[in-house]
C-alpha cells in the first residue's frame, strides 16, 4: 500500500537503519531482523516505536522497502561475502554453531525471510546461495573439528 | 464465476515480465564457482548442480512467460481495428526466435553446465528484452486495447 507522504517514508527508512538496525553488523542480520517484523499471517510489517513516531501505514511500508533493499543487496553479494555474513550471524545468535548449522540445513528457516513480492527466480537463487553457504560452514566446521585449535577462528576463504 | 476473455487473462497475469537481469547475471557468475572451488572443493559439484538447476529454471520461466505474453498479446490485438500486420509478424518472428534460442541454450547448459554459456546467455537475455519491448510498443500504441499499465500494475 503506497504511502501518501514520501518525506515521512524516507525519514522512517532512515530511522530504521539508524536506530532499529544500528547494532546489527551486516545485511544478513538486518534481513533476519526485518523479516521478523512481518506478521506471517497477514504479511504486514509491525514496529511499535516506528508506528508511534510516524504511522502504522508509513512504518509498514518503510519496513517493507528496507526489507526489499537489504534482500537485494544480499542477493547480489558474492558468495564469499554471504558466507562471511552468515558466519557472523551464527556467532551473534549465541547458540551452538553446530546446532544452528544443523537446524539451518534441515529446516531451512531462511525460506521465510524472503520479501513477499520477491520474484521466484531471485528467491530460488537466494535459497540456493544460503544452502551452499551453510554447507561451506558445516564443511569448514567438520574440518576444524579435526584441528580444534582453529575451530571458529576467522579464516581466509581462499583468497 | 465465469470470466470473459480479457478479464480471465488479467486474472492470470501473476508473472509475465522477464526475470531480473542482475539475478540472471548472478546465476552465471564464475567468481562464485571459483570461490566455492577454493573454500570447499568437496562442494564444487553440488554448487554446479545448483547453478545448473537455476539456469534451467530461468530458461523454463522465460519460455513460459513469453508464451503467456504472446497469448495476452493475441487476445488484445486480434480484433483491434489498428492491428498492424507487419509489426505482428515481426513480433511473432521474435517470439519464435526466442523459443528456439531457449531450446538451444537448454541443450547446451544440460550438456556443458551454465558457466560455459555466457555469450549465449547474454544473447538470449537480449532477445527476451527485445521481444518484451516489441510487444510493449504495440500494446502501448493501441487505443482501447488491453491497457498495458494495468497488467504492469498487477506485477508490482
Amino acid at each position: 500500500m503506497p504511502s501518501g507522504d514520501p518525506a515521512a517514508l524516507r525519514k522512517a527508512k532512515e530511522d530504521i537503519f539508524q536506530r532499529t538496525l544500528a547494532d546489527v553488523g551486516d545485511d544478513f542480520g538486518r534481513l533476519i531482523c526485518l523479516a521478523s517484523t512481518r506478521d506471517y499471517n497477514t504479511g504486514q510489517y509491525h514496529h511499535a516505536g516506528l508506528a508511534a513516531a510516524f504511522s502504522d501505514e508509513v512504518a509498514c511500508q518503510a519496513l517493507a522497502e528496507c526489507h526489499r533493499d537489504v534482500f537485494d543487496s544480499l542477493l547480489h553479494a558474492p558468495m564469499e561475502e554471504l558466507v562471511q555474513q552468515l558466519e557472523n550471524y551464527l556467532r551473534s545468535t549465541g547458540a551452538s554453531p553446530v546446532a544452528v548449522l544443523e537446524s539451518w540445513s534441515d529446516l531451512q528457516p531462511y525460506r521465510v525471510v524472503v520479501p513477499a513480492d520477491c520474484e521466484k527466480l531471485s528467491a530460488e537463487l537466494f535459497f540456493s546461495n544460503v544452502k551452499i553457504a551453510v554447507a561451506i560452514l558445516r564443511n569448514r566446521r567438520a574440518r576444524n573439528s579435526a584441528n580444534p585449535q582453529s575451530a571458529w577462528q576467522p579464516q581466509s576463504l581462499g583468497r | 464465476m465465469t470470466l470473459n476473455g480479457e478479464t480471465a487473462i488479467l486474472h492470470s497475469l501473476g508473472d509475465v515480465l522477464p526475470a531480473n537481469r542482475a539475478t540472471i547475471a548472478n546465476i552465471f557468475k564464475k567468481h562464485d564457482l571459483e570461490f566455492v572451488g577454493k573454500a570447499a572443493p568437496e562442494l564444487r559439484d553440488a554448487f554446479l548442480r545448483e547453478r545448473k538447476r537455476l539456469a534451467l529454471l530461468w530458461i523454463l520461466q522465460t519460455r513460459r512467460r513469453a508464451t503467456r505474453l504472446m497469448q495476452i498479446h493475441r487476445m488484445a490485438v486480434r480484433e483491434h481495428p489498428e492491428l498492424q500486420v507487419e509489426m505482428e509478424l515481426k513480433l511473432a518472428a521474435s517470439y519464435w526466435q526466442l523459443l528456439c534460442l531457449c531450446g538451444l541454450l537448454q541443450l547446451v547448459i544440460s550438456a556443458r553446465g551454465p558457466f560455459e554459456t555466457q555469450r549465449m546467455t547474454r544473447f538470449v537475455t537480449e532477445s527476451a528484452s527485445e521481444f518484451w519491448a516489441a510487444s510493449d510498443r504495440i500494446l502501448t500504441g493501441l487505443k482501447g486495447g488491453l491497457p498495458r499499465r494495468e497488467w504492469r500494475y498487477l506485477n508490482q
